[in-house]
C-alpha cells in the first residue's frame, strides 16, 4: 500500500473508542445482496457516511437556506480524512442463511403498471460478526477536531441500520501522531477497505441526487490489512483474534 | 516476440517467488493461486526447469516459492497447452470448440464414475484391481459435472476459449503472469492482473480479453444481486469480473475442487464445492492427495450436508496419513512428515449451491477446519491415527439423516471441523444416549462404539488451560479412580441390560451428569447417585451371580470417589464429566484379565 509520509496528514490525529453493544454486518463492496459477506470492521467508507449522517441530522435544519454551500464545504474536510481502524480483540463471524423476500426485477419490468413493488421468496446469505472488546477508530483531525469529536460521540450504529456501537468518552486520545497504522508485515488479514474518492463530491454519494457515482473515482476500494488472525474456523463461525 | 528492453529487466528481477493476495475473501482466493500454481509449473517442466512448487499461506497472500530462479526466456517461447478441457454436456453448445480440441464429456465421465462406484459398493469399498475391475474415474469428473449442472459450462467455454484465442502468445502469457505475480505489495486489489495484461500488451502489442460474466461458482458473493456504489436503487444487476483473474479461477476449480451433490431431501440436491487451503505444502503432494481422496475415497452426498463434511474431513485425513506412510516407509528419516495435519493444510474453504428449482443460489459460504489433534509422532502413531479415523468413519457412516440423526451428525461435524477436540464431548454426551437407545432395541443393528485405545491417543495431545496452567488429560484418564468410575458406568449402560448379565441397564446416564456439570457441587451429587444405585444393585446381585459363576461387576470405592473429586477441584467438574462420559461409553474396557489391571482391590472374582 503505498503511503504518504506522515507529515503529509494533518495533524493532530483523534482517537475514538466504541464498544459494541449489538452485533455487526456489513456488506463487502464486492458482494451483492444474495450473498453478502461482511466485512470485520466498518470501512473508512462506512465511518465517513456515519459522521455525514449524524451532521445532517444535528446541524442540517440549521442550513435551509445555505444548505448546498453549507454541506459542501463539511463533505469536504469529512472526505479527506483519513481513518485507520483497529478491530476488537476477537471476533467470531457467524454464517446465517435466510428465507427473504426481495425485489422482483423480471416481474416489475413485465408489468410497469403494478401499484407495489413485485417480491419474491428465496434464501439469501449473510454474516452476523460478534465483537469482543472495543473498537477503535483513528483520523487525522487537522484544524476540524472540535467538530469531530461532537459528531463521533453522535454515532450510535455503523455499518447495516441497528448494528450499534456506544460511544466510550474517557477513551479518547487526542496525539501528534496516529496510535495505531496498518502494517501488512506481519499475517494480517485482508479486508477491501471502501474509501471516497479524493474528488467526489457531496452530490456523487447522496442517495437523493441523480448525479452518478463511479467506481474507483467516488467511490475507492484499496486492500485493507487488520492484525486478526483465523484461529478457528467451521462450517458455522469464523474466530479471529487480534496479535 | 520477447522484446530486448524487457528481456533485459527480466533477468535482472530474478524471480524465485510468487505473491496471490487474497482480495475476494472465499474459495476463488485458493482457485486462483492454484489456477496460477499449476500454469507455473507446466512451464516450468516444459522448459526443463525444476518445477516443485511450495505453497504457503501467509495470511494477507499465499506465496508460491519455487526451487530456482525462473528462466523466462525459455518459458516466452512456449507453445499453448490447455490449463483446462472445455466441458461438454448433454446440451452444451461447442460450435466454437475447435475440433482438434478434446472436450472434457460430463456425460460419459459420469458413466464411468458411476460404474466405479457401484463396483465399490459391490466390493464393499475393498478394492481388488483385477481386469473386470473398472477404471478408477477422472478425479475432476464431479467438476465437470457442476459446471453443467448449474449451467455454467458456457461460461467455462467461453473462458477457454478466449484463453484458446491467445495460443501464439502463449508463452508471453505465462512470463506476463509469472513477472507480474513476483511482486508484492501492490496498491489495488486488481493491480496484478492489470499488471498481466499491461505486459502482455507491451510485449505483443495484443490484448488480453477484459471482462467475463462473474458468475456465482467462480465468485460466490457475486450471485446477480443488488450490488450499487451508491445506494440510489434496489436494481438486481449481473456481475462482471476480470477475464484473467476469471480464467485462472476457472482452472483451479476444474483441477483441484472437490464439489459433490448432496441430497438434502426426497429427490431435492444441492451442490457444494470445496477446496483445500494450503498451508505449507508442496504442489505435488497436495495433487496426489487431493486426487486419491476424489478418485478412490470420495465423501458420500447421499445422506445430508453434516455426514458429507464429516466424510469428507476423516477421508481427507486418511489420505494425508496414508501418504505420510508411504513416505515413511520410502524415506525413514523424513522428519518433514511428523507435523499436525493442520501444519500442511488448514481448511476446506467452501460453497453450498442451494437447489431453487431450475437454477441454485449461493445458500452458504463456510469453512471446515482439520482436527489439530492429529500429531503423528512416529510411524507406529501413524498406523495407531489410521485407525481412530477408521474407527470414526464407521461410527459416522452408521449414521444418516434420513433416520434421524441430523442432530448428531451435526453436533459430530462441530467437533471434527472445528479444530479443537473439547468439541468431541458434546457430541459424545448425545451420542452416547443414543448408543444406549439403540443398544436396548433388540432388533437394530448393535451401534458402534468407539474405543479406548483410540481417546487416550485423541487426548494425549491435548492440553487443557486451568489455574494458569497447562494440564495434560491424561492425568485425569490414566487415574485409576477416574478409570474405575468411568468402567462402572460402562457396566451400568453399554454393558448391561443382556439377559446372561443379570443386571438392568441405566437410561438418560449420560445426559443426567452432563446436564449437573456446570457446578461442581451438583455433579458430584449426580454421580454419587449413580454411583450408590449402582452400588445397591451390586448388592443385590452379586451373590447371586457368584453363585452362579457369572462375571461381576466392578465394586467402586469410596477412594475412588475421593479421586474423581480431587480431579473435579483440579481440572473442573465439566472435563471431568466429559470425560466420564466419553470413557463410560466406549469399548476395549475388555474382559476378566485386562479388568484386573485397573482392579485395586484384591478380590480374585472376575469383574466386568
Amino acid at each position: 500500500m503505498p503511503k504518504r509520509s506522515p507529515k503529509s496528514y494533518p495533524t493532530p490525529w483523534l482517537t475514538v473508542t466504541y464498544q459494541p453493544v449489538s452485533l455487526f454486518s456489513l456488506k463487502r463492496s464486492d458482494a451483492t445482496s444474495m450473498a453478502a459477506r461482511s466485512n470485520l470492521v466498518p470501512t473508512p467508507y462506512a465511518i465517513k457516511m456515519a459522521l455525514l449522517k449524524v451532521l445532517l441530522e444535528s446541524q442540517g435544519r440549521q442550513h435551509q437556506s445555505d444548505f448546498t454551500q453549507w454541506i459542501n464545504s463539511e463533505f469536504t474536510w469529512i472526505r479527506d480524512l483519513t481513518i485507520y481502524i483497529w478491530p476488537p480483540e476477537k471476533l467470531v463471524v457467524n454464517r446465517n442463511g435466510y428465507k427473504l423476500r426481495y425485489y422482483d426485477q423480471t416481474a416489475d419490468k413485465a408489468d410497469k403498471t403494478r401499484p407495489t413493488i413485485p417480491m419474491q421468496g428465496g434464501f439469501v446469505f449473510r454474516e452476523w460478526v460478534y465483537m469482543q472488546g472495543n473498537l477503535q477508530i483513528c483520523c487525522s483531525a487537522g484544524n476540524h477536531l472540535a467538530e469531530l469529536e461532537e459528531l463521533f460521540a453522535q454515532i450510535n450504529y455503523f455499518g447495516k441500520r441497528g448494528c450499534f456501537f456506544q460511544y466510550l468518552p474517557e477513551y479518547q486520545q487526542t496525539t501528534p501522531e496516529p496510535t495505531f497504522e496498518p502494517n501488512p508485515t506481519t499475517g494480517f488479514t485482508v479486508q477491501p477497505m471502501d474509501d471516497l474518492g479524493e474528488k467526489t463530491t457531496f452530490n456523487r454519494i447522496n442517495p437523493f441526487s441523480t448525479e452518478k457515482a463511479q467506481l474507483d473515482k467516488d467511490r475507492v476500494i484499496k486492500p485493507g490489512f487488520l492484525p486478526l488472525q483465523l484461529m478457528a474456523t467451521s462450517t458455522r463461525y469464523d474466530m479471529y483474534q487480534r496479535y | 516476440m520477447f522484446g530486448s528492453t524487457q528481456l533485459a529487466r527480466v533477468e535482472v528481477q530474478m524471480i524465485q517467488q510468487l505473491y496471490v493476495t487474497k482480495k475476494f475473501g472465499t474459495y476463488a482466493d485458493t482457485f486462483l493461486m492454484l489456477g496460477l500454481a499449476q500454469l507455473v509449473e507446466y512451464a516450468l517442466k516444459a522448459t526443463n526447469q525444476k518445477s516443485a512448487i511450495q505453497l504457503v499461506d501467509e495470511g494477507i497472500r499465499y506465496c508460491l516459492k519455487l526451487k530456482q530462479t525462473v528462466n523466462l526466456e525459455a518459458i516466452a517461447s512456449l507453445k499453448y497447452t490447455n490449463p483446462f478441457p472445455p466441458v461438454k454436456g448433454q446440451k452444451t453448445d461447442i460450435s466454437k470448440i475447435p475440433t482438434e480440441t478434446e472436450t472434457f464429456d460430463t456425460v460419459q465421465k459420469n458413466d464411468e464414475r458411476k460404474l466405479y462406484r457401484d463396483y465399490l459398493f459391490q466390493q464393499r469399498g475393498k478394492v481388488q484391481f483385477n481386469e473386470d475391475a473398472p477404471k478408477p474415474p477422472h478425479p475432476s469428473t464431479q467438476n465437470g459435472a457442476i459446471l453443467t449442472s448449474m449451467r455454467h459450462d458456457r461460461n467455462h467455454n467461453e473462458l477457454w476459449y478466449l484463453g484458446w484465442q491467445l495460443k501464439d502468445n502463449y508463452g508471453i502469457l505465462l512470463t506476463s503472469l509469472i513477472q507480474a505475480f513476483s511482486q508484492g505489495n501492490y496498491p489495488s486489489l486488481d493491480a496484478e492482473t492489470q499488471k498481466v495484461a499491461e505486459l502482455f500488451q507491451q510485449a505483443t502489442s495484443h490484448k488480453l480479453p477484459e471482462t467475463a460474466s462473474a458468475v456465482k461458482i467462480y465468485l460466490p458473493t457475486s450471485v446477480q444481486g443488488v450490488n450499487r456504489t451508491k445506494a440510489d436503487s434496489n436494481k438486481v444487476d449481473s456481475q462482471k469480473a476480470d477475464w484473467l483473474s476469471l480464467w485462472l479461477i476457472a482452472g483451479g476449480l476444474f483441477n483441484f475442487g472437490v464439489a459433490e451433490r448432496v441430497k438434502i431431501a426426497e429427490r431435492v440436491y444441492d451442490w457444494r464445492v470445496v477446496v483445500l487451503e494450503p498451508q505449507d505444502i508442496q504442489l505435488t503432494k497436495y495433487r496426489e492427495v487431493l486426487n486419491k481422496l476424489r478418485k478412490f475415497n470420495p465423501p458420500s452426498g447421499g445422506h445430508g450436508i453434516a455426514r458429507f463434511d464429516s466424510e469428507l474431513i476423516l477421508r481427507f485425513c486418511q489420505e494425508l496419513l496414508n501418504h505420510h506412510q508411504a513416505q515413511a516407509n520410502a524415506e525413514p528419516d523424513e522428519f518433514d512428515i511428523w507435523q499436525p495435519i493442520n501444519h500442511f493444510v488448514s481448511s476446506f474453504i467452501g460453497t453450498h449451491f442451494g437447489s431453487k428449482g431450475q437454477v441454485y443460489g449461493v445458500k452458504e459460504i463456510f469453512s471446515l477446519g482439520l482436527p489439530s489433534w492429529i500429531i503423528p509422532e512416529n510411524s507406529q502413531e501413524l498406523i495407531d491415527y489410521q485407525n481412530v479415523l477408521t474407527e470414526h468413519l464407521l461410527v459416522i457412516t452408521s449414521l444418516s439423516a434420513e433416520e434421524g440423526h441430523s442432530e448428531l451428525l451435526a453436533a459430530y461435524r462441530d467437533f471434527i471441523t472445528g479444530t479443537n477436540l473439547s468439541h468431541f464431548f458434546y457430541f459424545q454426551v448425545s451420542y452416547a444416549d443414543y448408543v444406549v437407545k439403540r443398544l436396548a432395541d433388540t432388533k437394530a443393528k448393535p451401534p458402534r462404539l468407539f474405543s479406548i485405545k483410540g481417546l487416550n491417543l485423541m487426548v494425549k495431545n491435548f492440553q487443557h488451560r486451568q489455574k494458569d496452567q497447562d494440564w495434560s488429560l491424561t492425568e485425569i484418564t490414566e487415574d485409576p479412580g477416574f478409570l474405575r468410575i468411568a468402567k462402572a458406568i460402562n457396566s451400568a449402560t453399554v454393558y448391561a441390560g443382556k439377559e446372561e448379565h443379570g443386571w438392568d441397564r441405566i437410561y438418560g446416564l449420560a445426559q443426567r451428569l452432563s446436564s449437573q456439570a456446570g457446578s461442581k457441587k451438583d455433579f458430584i451429587i449426580e454421580l454419587s447417585t449413580f454411583l450408590a444405585s449402582y452400588e445397591n444393585e451390586n448388592l443385590r446381585i452379586d451373590e447371586e451371580l457368584k453363585k452362579k459363576g457369572k462375571f461381576r461387576r466392578i465394586w467402586t470405592t469410596k477412594d475412588d470417589l475421593d479421586r474423581v473429586i480431587h480431579l473435579i477441584d483440579t481440572f473442573g467438574s465439566s472435563l471431568v464429566a466429559n470425560l466420564l462420559i466419553a470413557y463410560g461409553y466406549a469399548k476395549g474396557w475388555g474382559k476378566a484379565k485386562d479388568a484386573d489391571k485397573t482392579d485395586t482391590t484384591n478380590e480374585s472374582e472376575t469383574e466386568v
